[in-house]
């Protein structure tokens, strides 16, 4: 079980790399939950007491990036639903897709950079998350979706 | 004699008996007892008639031992005990989840037809929003005890225990629920657990059922592709490794704004679709939720989150096609 846990909290750093490199070192995990690391006295009691650990133990960590991981976390969770690392991970990716929002300023230093919004493309918004999370597709859908559009242009 | 085909009753409306709303039709998968049918739900004709309302909670009383509202008591010292009391200042969402189906112009003019068709995507949506209280149940906003849920021996008899005794640190009541993920249910059954109540014990006959802590299980509804279709390992389990214990009266504390929008559309005008329609029903739904403790921060509602992988594991084990079948059985 004990290797479970550590291959879970290791694709949770493979997954949370893929969005951006800095990242896994911002963040406390458990299999099938995950939160920012919160400096707090009752954030260390809170990781010791759901036997959290850390998801990249040697990653730097910057003050500005981390209070607005926790802002984040506790202004846009969604009833804490972001606790749950596949929300956690559309949460991020929502931000980052973003230019303007303060993280991508905070974690693109250098500028916004245009293969990154490329590849976003397909990140999702809050809302799509939610909607991905239920959508039960429908057969034949795109296939009106392209007849409509097309008869528009017309 | 002619054919039987000559005999055909005229049909002139579709059956609305099966469709009902929120949840409440007898068709649906949602479990009468699932907080979503227990809760107060308000139809509303705006959003912004859904009222939001700040999460706040305070630490939990320590009532173990001689503490220190107790030297209070006893006029030891006449300190006042500092409780922690947050205020989250979230921005509340309002959920939308929607589903469509394509028809035709004639079906929709049989009587009733769009009333069936409706209620058949509620069923839908009913199934989905339910699996949505599962992860709000499973979320930040509860316990999650430091428990050890790794072991051998380690079952759904325990997660149980764990489960009811966490709930009556903090609630009083006899009567404990638990919302459990299809997997856990199909392991428990197969581990023979879930005969919990008075009713099911008395028709049981292995003696463990009766030392199984009594808890009201309530299978979780969940048949949407994204979530469980396609189970093929354990990893698959994904957002479903807690299982979320409450005691009953907390439903009956929740707001439920619900918000339902039916769109009906001509989707094509070539020749051959020309009779097509499609119909949408959207559903925009926000809680009041009823948190009243704090965990270190978020505030938190009287709802205790055990950690079950580890009894799914060993119950699995020891079939020998547990997983399987239970995978198949949360699959089709």
């Amino acid at each position: 079980m004990e290797d479970q846990k550590k291959s879970i909290i290791e694709s949770y750093r493979k997954e949370l790399a893929d969005i951006h490199p800095s990242l896994p070192a911002y963040f406390y995990a458990n299999a099938g939950y995950i939160i920012p690391w919160n400096r707090t006295p009752s954030g260390e009691e809170l990781i010791k007491r759901f036997l959290l650990e850390r998801v990249e133990p040697n990653g730097e960590i910057e003050d500005e990036v981390l209070d607005e991981l926790i802002r984040i976390w506790v202004s846009e969770s969604w009833f804490g639903l972001a606790v749950h690392p596949p929300l956690a991970f559309m949460l991020l990716k929502r931000h980052l897709k973003d230019p303007n929002s303060k993280l991508s300023k905070l974690l693109y230093k250098d500028g916004f950079p245009g293969e990154v919004a490329e590849q976003n493309e397909g990140a999702q918004s809050a809302e799509e998350v939610i909607q991905n999370l239920v959508k039960v597709p429908q057969e034949g859908e795109n296939k009106t979706e392209t007849k409509t559009r097309a008869r528009r242009k017309t | 004699m002619s054919g039987i085909a000559e005999y055909h009753l005229h049909i002139t409306s579709v059956n609305t008996k099966l469709w009902g709303r929120n949840g409440q039709s007898p068709h649906s998968i949602v479990h009468p007892k699932h907080p979503m049918r227990l809760c107060e739900t308000i139809q509303v004709q705006s959003l912004k008639e859904m009222k939001q309302t700040l999460n706040a909670g305070m630490t939990i009383v320590n009532t173990i031992g001689s503490n220190r509202y107790f030297s209070y008591l006893l006029d030891i010292t006449r300190e006042k005990i500092l409780a922690d009391h947050q205020v989250y200042d979230e921005k509340l969402p309002i959920f939308r989840i929607a589903n469509t189906a394509l028809t035709t112009e004639e079906f929709l003019r049989t009587e009733n037809a769009l009333d069936a068709l409706l209620g058949s995507l509620r069923l839908a949506l009913d199934a989905i929003e339910a699996q949505i209280w599962y992860l709000i149940f499973t979320g930040g906003y509860v316990f999650l005890p430091p428990v050890i849920t790794t072991g051998a021996n380690f079952s759904y008899r325990e997660v149980f225990a764990l489960g009811r005794a966490a709930v009556h640190r903090v609630a009083g009541t006899e009567n404990v629920h638990a919302l459990v993920p299809i997997l856990h249910y199909a392991a428990m059954l197969m581990d023979n657990t879930t005969g919990i109540t008075p009713t099911q014990q008395s028709g049981a006959t292995e003696h463990h059922l009766y030392d199984t802590p009594r808890v009201t299980i309530i299978p979780v509804a969940h048949n949407t592709n994204y979530l469980i279709n396609n189970v093929t390992n354990i990893g698959d389990i994904g957002l479903h490794d807690r299982i979320p214990f409450y005691p009953d009266y907390l439903p009956s504390l929740f707001t439920r704004y619900v918000y339902e929008e039916v769109l009906v559309e001509r989707v094509s005008e070539t020749s051959s679709e020309r009779n097509q329609r499609r119909v949408v029903l959207g559903r925009y739904f926000m809680y009041q939720m009823p948190t009243a403790y704090t965990q270190g921060g978020p505030p938190a509602m009287p709802v205790v989150q055990i950690p079950a992988n580890g009894a799914f594991i060993n119950t699995i084990n020891k079939f020998s096609n547990g997983f399987q079948n239970i995978s198949a059985i949360a699959s089709f």
